[in-house]
């Protein structure tokens, strides 16, 4: 700990610098732990799980470091470990599907739930969620429309959800993150249009992320379907 | 890939690792699935090395900007330890020497599309990575 001194400032008490050395040895602790489980239990599906204690232990090493730095670094570090657990879960069910030759439905519901207010109240609510997505525009904005447009699909999906539809969305989604593109570029190109390249940029990423959060895994199905 | 932040160049290798299970995921046989599956799961363990490794350089030097890292003069052991684990990390996430083996049955296979896309990511990822590797150890 010689160089410690020199990159934490004094503000910082000595007891929190002491906690790095225990924080790393608790990450690579909880990662032995994970690939010991992982060498233990052969089957592929308690493996993919096992290997998300593995990505913990490497968020802990990364939020042992305890720097705002280190703190922009943990979600970026999450978002690639849950794409990461996507992809291969996404692998996996389709071998599974390849396997077995049984198709699975977008979301496998025991019940039937079969009931009216699923087809009268999803076109209410999802309205009211993508006009306050709207007006909130940017990020933000794009998550919760996104939520009204999943939550719609969702709840409609037991009636069926016509396939031409999500190829329109998806066609939607490109041209917004396109003009998101041309608001960012704007913003060095021509800095005198700032608040042209603002709104470009927000509702360009408001369409985007909504599109695109209502997208999730629908397309990939279709694909599926389309094949057989 | 011609990034000046270390974080930014880890992040890239692991998307370079998911964008490969998702090329060969694409094809619809059961053992390039089964290979692609565990490349999967390879690569998933690798991104502990991977950011532990950059973390534990911004711990040790308070920088993650190359720049930067190429002006520090004293390399401490807590940075050799660090790259020891980067190099661990990118050798699992784009699947070379030591982890060959879970890609070895994608290639094999008949049909597989994008395989060059494949081996070229993983190619000039390790010529950038080795440039970065020497960049913060400084060996000569």
């Amino acid at each position: 700990m010689t160089g410690a001194e020199v990159l934490v400032p004094s503000v910082v008490s000595p007891l929190v610098v002491s906690l790095y050395k225990p924080a790393i040895l608790v990450g690579l602790l909880t990662g032995f732990i994970g690939l010991l489980g992982i060498a233990f239990k052969k089957g592929d599906l308690t493996a993919l799980i096992l290997t998300d204690i593995v990505g913990f232990a490497m968020l802990i090493i990364v939020a042992a470091v305890a720097t705002d730095l280190a703190e922009a670094l943990v979600l970026p570090g999450l978002v690639v470990e849950l794409a990461e657990i996507l992809a291969i879960s996404e692998v996996l069910m389709s071998r599974e599907m390849r396997k077995t030759g049984k198709n699975v439905s977008l979301i496998p519901l025991p019940l039937s739930l079969d009931m009216e207010i699923l087809e009268t109240a999803p076109t209410f609510l999802a309205i009211i969620l993508i006009a306050y997505g709207a007006f909130l525009s940017g990020f933000t904005g794009g998550a919760v429309a996104g939520v009204g447009i999943l939550f719609y699909v969702l709840s409609r999906t037991i009636r069926g959800v016509p396939s031409t539809l999500w190829e329109g969305v998806a066609g939607i989604s490109g041209v917004a993150w396109v003009l998101w593109l041309i608001g960012f570029l704007m913003f060095f190109v021509t800095p005198q249009y700032w608040l042209l390249a603002l709104f470009l940029s927000a509702f360009g990423v408001l369409i985007k992320v909504a599109s695109k959060v209502g997208l999730i895994g629908v397309l990939g199905r279709e694909e599926f379907k389309r094949e057989k | 890939m011609i990034t000046g932040d270390l974080f930014n160049f880890t992040l890239f290798v692991a998307l370079i690792g998911i964008v490969n299970i998702g090329l060969v995921g694409a094809v619809k046989l059961v053992d390039v699935l089964d290979s692609a599956f565990q490349y999967g799961i390879i690569a998933m363990i690798a991104s502990l090395p991977l950011f532990g490794g950059a973390a534990t350089i911004l711990a040790a030097t308070g920088t993650l900007s190359l720049i930067e890292l190429s002006h520090l003069s004293l390399v401490t052991p807590m940075v050799q330890f660090a790259s020891v684990l980067l190099l661990m990390g990118i050798a699992g996430e784009t699947g070379i020497a030591p982890f060959y083996a879970t890609k070895a049955e994608m290639f094999r296979t008949p049909g597989s599309p994008f395989l060059v896309i494949i081996h070229l990511s993983s190619l000039l990822v390790i010529v950038r990575a080795i440039e970065i590797l020497l960049i913060i150890n400084k060996p000569f």
